[in-house]
């Protein structure tokens, strides 16, 4: 277990640095312009060329691109994700105050896609070919087809037309004020967990399906054992190991997601972060917050590996 | 001058009874003219009966004097990114910096009708021009920095104003349009401190334009000096003499300002006691945060205004004079270019229906339904929000160039035909401009000029390109691109241009836009006596001769039509709710809410009735 | 080599039915039998004719335009409306669905294709190679893609190359280890074994059999793809990254002129998101029917 963990880890090193390659590599080579020029902008009216030349020592964006690199990568190692070019600040502090909030609205969502998910998801598999199942399925196919970003606006440009309702404009962090914090971030975690909730209806019911099709669950159930006994002690706890295996697939999902619904409800976190720096081609909070996104999805494949071993049934029986 | 704007705007706004009673609401500003303040709904009923109960304790006529108190609640669209612009390498988000920090001199307002330009002391008490290169400002006394440490409620003094310019003149972005150290075509050679309160200038060359750079925030801010010693970080710190004070920022989320009690121009202003600013970066919820009262006015992006106005009672639509930096589309000077033959160039314009073209863009026909006429405007080169500096292109003193400013279909084709262009042989280009969702009017305006110009039988190829990636590659002349290099990968004809800042005065507009060697030049080394006429400006110190110089150097570029004047514009309108007092009435000049030293210039003079005291 | 005994033929055809039915038959076998599938195919098929044929479907172009008509409601002249350039929202939907249509088939078809030939290469031989694309692939998966995607497109700059381009590069690889699972598969299979036996090549190997018994792969796989794709272009395009004005695109319609007048005009909120979810909801209801009729292992379950 633990070696398989060390094997994953060791994975995850390679994965990263290939992932701020190829993004330096885009900004620096594939990117039409330099970034110093568009730091610059179209208003820097007396063009001074030692103002550019100092900006690129400054951010060490002199000298060959692979030393530029290597600088970056040195830094990183000790914990310093560099300073953001447009405002001086540290990434790596400024990414630590968002990224409570950005996991918060993730975590919250992926929890609202499995409540939901996984009642219906059984349900629609147990009632296989019913009334209750068609619904099911076809309901899981339309939260999938809504794109999430469009139930947004129209829950706030509706919202606001027909009932003159807005969403909270103050975000506060939960330890501060658990209250106003669930009284803001609510509607984005609801929209975001549905977004996903669709995917993984599906996923679910394949598995339980899978489960149900087993001999075991037959034998239980010819055993005479009652119908609710079979689905929770046998069907669900067998469907389990490739459920979390599911909710760890939706990450991706819930990930991306962040960035679209931080911009549109007014939550402070990484993925706003990221697109207000890809407005201004920040390229070491472009860096950062990818390395970030990078890092959380390599460690919850991770988390959902070992978790797989846990569960594992396999591992279970031969421990008996 | 009867048709001059500036008075044909004061006479549209007397037009509306109430807003004549608002505007005498405003106490502490006088009455300069009749500002207009937008009617929500029907236009008998006092503005306040939305809200009786609340309002009982003030006169719906609103003829209290101005109170203190109370908590403005506006917006930013996005995050303030540093607060240090001796240092900053880019100023998006500026606009904050006027909440804090103060200048030497500012632009004054106009108080109940538009701005008229002229200067103000800010931290400058007075200041005399001893010869035409040296001038001698006279500080003010007792003003002090923020009562924290390092600065510890310290007494401002000429060092700091001394130190801020060599700071700026070493580092700042902007430096080469002050330093003459850096800029041999910049003015300042040095600032020395005669003594603790005053300061002299010294300048390479006269320049009586110097003045207006030195009223832009940008950048010539003063700092303490323990902040260019680097005794607290300036960039993460708002620490100044401005009229608010920042006292918290939540990344991403808010600011909060409260009145700087010791304000040097105070002490009865400012009237609020706080600013709290909401950091909200998509449209969608900025509409929706208003209409649902989370926030009292917007800065110009609130969307669906006349609707709005109508839609929901208390919301009061307002107008100030139009923003500072018009749109023009910018020709190509290569050696093939066909904008090099000057039928051209008019033709391109002439095809442009510009009372239309405010229609699609403005839609002024739905302010009149919610009871508001929009004065309607042609910038020329100069836009139209340069008051009695600009030279309105439809009145009978802009002389007969004014022609191709007018829609003549008939005379552009025949300008075209002269040219070598016809039907068989279309004049086509292709016009760049950067349309994203960021920007979409700059999208509408493209479309609709390509709409027009089929008109004429000219095709236009609209070419959108992303801010960042494309536009910057194209409009970068700085660093050799179009269009004086020939670095650009694609041929391409017209550029769609809108400067993205606002000059403090006429003649610094033209000085940043005519200039051959300009960074964004947008005339190329085709106007030599055009540049000529500009430079001449600088030695001008009567101020009638040089407005007329001014003048004569649109009817030149109109004439010429050195660049095609694409935005015809109306006057910027905004919406805020009933109970905040200023908007409309106290004018920022040279128009949009936009200019970095907005805080300072305007903000103080707003002050909330008890509707919005809570 | 004497090259007079032929290799049979897999007995197993893309629709895993013996090979003496009828093309015909067996599209008619999937209609009956996959009613929900078979209305998701429909309205593919009349939004794809709709998007192909726009210059003649559509009553007006995409930048047809009357200002004097502007932010008009649904009427007899324009049937959904007209948005704020006078232009009708009707017309210019279907060009939009043509836009995203056409560069998420390009993108996926990119995707796939490039997906097949290295899942189909690294799994036939096996040994180094694949393991390295093994390893590239996971690696490429564990990464978020859509943020990568939106990163890639601010720095590179949008445009419809660019878009396609990247699009596909991002999301080939998740099927790249979809279809590398079933060429190990059907490596195995006797007529494999067979074929290499008498010594057909291996290019030939490849090509004559495999790619015709992992092709119900591809094509399912392509179909489901196709609705996510979909959806990413539109994001991209709501985010402000996605195809340049004035090309019509979807996601665009929805933010930027769009969000600021559909409060006047809803036609402009509901007509764009609509169209979206109904590709990507029939792209996906027929992506299931059709995964049960072309793999046998799945079907009657």
């Amino acid at each position: 277990m633990l070696q398989y963990a060390l094997h994953r880890l060791a994975l995850a090193v390679p994965t990263l640095f290939g992932l701020t390659v190829v993004i330096f590599i885009a900004i620096r080579v594939l990117m039409p312009v330099d970034v110093v020029d568009v730091l610059l902008g179209e208003t820097d009216t007396t063009f001074d060329p030692t103002i550019a030349a100092e900006l690129r020592e400054k951010f060490g964006l002199d000298g060959p691109l692979p030393v530029q690199y290597a600088r970056w990568l040195g830094r990183v190692a000790q914990g310093d994700l560099g300073r953001s070019f447009v405002s001086g600040r540290p990434v790596t502090e400024e990414l630590l105050y968002r990224v409570p909030t950005s996991l918060q609205l993730g975590l919250g969502a992926l929890v609202i896609t499995v409540l939901v998910a996984l009642p219906i998801g059984m349900m629609s598999a147990v009632r296989r070919d019913t009334v209750p199942d068609y619904l099911a399925r076809g309901g899981a196919i339309l939260l999938y087809a809504v794109p999430g970003f469009w139930l947004a606006i129209l829950v706030l440009v509706f919202g606001s037309v027909w009932f003159r309702w807005a969403p909270s404009i103050e975000f506060r962090p939960f330890w501060e004020d658990p209250l106003a914090n669930l009284k803001h971030i609510w509607l984005p975690m609801l929209i975001l967990g549905l977004n996903s909730t669709g995917t993984m209806i599906r996923l679910v019911r394949t598995q339980v399906l899978e489960v149900l099709g087993h001999d075991y669950v037959r034998t239980a159930r010819a055993k005479g054992l009652s119908t609710q006994t079979v689905y929770f002690r046998h069907v669900l706890r067998n469907a389990l190991l490739p459920i979390v295996t599911v909710v760890g697939l939706q990450i991706p999902n819930v990930v991306s997601g962040t960035v679209i619904f931080e911009q549109i409800f007014l939550v402070p976190g990484v993925g706003r972060y990221l697109l207000t720096a890809l407005q201004r081609l920040d390229i070491y909070v472009i860096l950062g917050t990818n390395l970030f996104f990078g890092t959380v999805l390599v460690f919850s494949n991770l988390v959902v590996d070992i978790l797989y071993g846990v569960i594992d049934p396999r591992i279970r029986f031969s421990g008996r | 001058m009867n048709s001059n704007y500036w008075l044909s705007r004061r006479m549209s706004r007397r037009v509306s009874r109430r807003g004549v009673l608002r505007s005498s609401a405003i106490g502490g500003l006088g009455l300069a003219g009749a500002a207009l303040l937008g009617c929500s709904g029907d236009d008998e009923e006092p503005s306040g009966g939305a809200t009786p109960d609340t309002i009982a304790t003030t006169d719906p006529a609103g003829s209290g004097e101005p109170q203190r108190g109370g908590t403005l609640r506006t917006h930013s669209l996005g995050d303030v990114e540093t607060f240090y612009m001796l240092t900053a390498p880019q100023l998006s988000g500026g606009r904050q910096m006027g909440y804090a920090i103060s200048r030497l001199l500012m632009p004054s307002v106009g108080e109940g009708g538009p701005a008229d330009g002229s200067l103000v002391g800010d931290l400058s008490e007075s200041h005399e021009v001893v010869d035409p290169q040296t001038y001698v400002f006279h500080l003010r006394k007792g003003v002090t920095w923020d009562d924290r440490a390092p600065t510890s409620g310290r007494e401002f003094n000429a060092e700091d104003v001394v130190r801020s310019f060599d700071q700026a003149s070493e580092t700042a972005r902007a430096r080469g349009s002050i330093s003459n150290a850096v800029n041999p075509d910049a003015p300042i050679e040095s600032m020395t401190a005669l003594d603790d309160h005053t300061v002299e200038m010294k300048l390479a060359f006269p320049d009586v334009l110097v003045l207006y750079q030195i009223a832009n925030l940008s950048p010539m801010g003063i700092y303490p000096v323990e902040a260019i010693d680097g005794a607290f970080n300036p960039e993460q710190e708002m620490r100044g003499t401005g009229p608010f004070r920042l006292v918290e920022y939540r990344q991403g989320v808010s600011m909060r300002f409260e009145r700087n009690e010791k304000w040097h121009l105070g002490p009865e202003r400012p009237y609020l006691d706080a600013i709290e600013l909401s950091i909200i970066p998509e449209a969608a919820q900025l509409e929706t945060q208003f209409r649902a009262g989370n926030i009292h006015m917007g800065s110009g992006e609130i969307s669906n205004q006349p609707q709005l106005v109508q839609e929901v009672p208390g919301t009061l639509l307002y107008t100030a004079p139009p923003e500072g930096n018009g749109a023009t589309l910018n020709f190509n000077w290569m050696p093939d270019s066909s904008f090099l033959d000057e039928r051209v160039r008019r033709a391109a314009s002439m095809a442009l229906d510009r009372d239309t073209f405010i229609e699609v863009i403005f839609r002024p026909a739905e302010y009149v339904e919610a009871g508001l006429e929009l004065p309607q405007t042609w910038n020329n080169p100069l836009p139209s929000s340069y008051g009695p500096w600009w030279l309105d292109p439809k009145g009978p003193d802009f002389g007969e160039s004014a022609q191709y400013m007018h829609h003549n279909l008939e005379e552009a084709r025949r300008l075209l035909d002269a040219a070598g262009f016809n039907d068989g042989n279309p004049l086509r280009y292709e016009l760049i401009f950067p349309g994203n969702r960021h920007d979409s009017r700059r999208t509408r305006q493209a479309e609709t000029w390509q709409a027009m110009s089929s008109q004429a039988g000219i095709e236009v190829v609209l070419n959108s390109t992303d801010y960042n990636t494309g536009w910057l590659e194209i409009y970068s002349p700085s660093r050799g691109y179009w269009p004086r290099g020939p670095e650009q990968s694609e041929p391409m004809d017209g550029v769609l241009y809108r400067p993205s800042s606002s000059k403090t005065d006429a003649g610094q507009w033209f000085t940043d836009y005519f200039n051959p060697q300009g960074s964004n030049t947008i005339t190329g080394e085709e106007f030599p006596d055009l540049w000529d006429q500009v430079v001449a400006l600088k030695g001008m110190t009567d101020e009638e001769e040089r407005r007329a110089a001014v003048h004569d150097i649109q009817r030149y570029a109109v004439e010429h039509m050195v660049t095609c004047p694409v935005d015809a514009t109306t006057d910027f309108t905004d919406v805020h709710w009933e109970g905040l007092h200023g908007p409309g009435v106290v004018q920022p000049w040279p128009g949009a809410l936009g200019g970095y030293g907005y805080a300072t210039e305007v903000l103080p003079h707003y002050w909330l009735d008890e509707r919005l005291r809570t | 080599m004497s090259g007079a005994t032929t290799v049979r033929e897999p007995a197993v055809r893309l629709d895993g039915l013996p090979r003496t039915r009828s093309a015909w038959g067996s599209f008619v076998r999937f209609a009956t039998r996959k009613p929900l599938g078979f209305a998701g195919l429909c309205i593919l098929v009349a939004m794809g004719l709709a998007a192909a044929f726009a210059p003649i479907v559509a009553p007006y172009g995409y930048d047809e335009f009357d200002f004097a008509r502007a932010l008009e409601g649904p009427s007899r002249d324009f049937f959904l409306g007209t948005d704020h350039l006078g232009r009708d929202v009707f017309s210019r939907a279907i060009w939009g669905t043509r836009v995203s249509l056409g560069v998420s088939l390009a993108a996926v078809f990119l995707a796939q294709a490039a997906a097949a030939s290295v899942a189909i290469v690294s799994g036939f031989y096996g040994g180094w190679v694949d393991k390295i694309v093994q390893r590239l692939v996971d690696i490429w998966i564990a990464l978020p893609t859509l943020v990568i995607l939106i990163t890639l497109i601010a720095i590179v700059g949008p445009g419809v190359k660019s878009m396609i381009l990247i699009v596909a590069a991002t999301i080939a690889p998740n099927y790249a280890r979809l279809i590398r699972s079933v060429v190990l598969q059907v490596r195995e299979e006797p007529y494999v074994e067979a074929a290499q036996a008498i010594g057909v090549s291996n290019t030939r190997v490849m090509l004559r059999y495999i790619l015709p018994n992992v092709a119900h792969v591809i094509i399912y796989s392509a179909t489901v793809a196709l609705g996510a794709v979909i959806l990413i272009v539109a994001s991209l395009g709501f985010l402000g990254y996605g195809l340049p004005p004035p090309q019509p695109d979807l996601g665009a319609m929805l933010s930027g002129d769009g969000l600021e007048f559909m409060r006047r005009q809803s036609m402009l909120a509901i007509v764009p998101g609509v169209a979206i979810t109904l590709i990507v909801f029939s792209f996906n209801i027929f992506g299931d029917a059709l995964r049960d009729a072309l793999d046998p292992r799945l079907r009657g379950r």
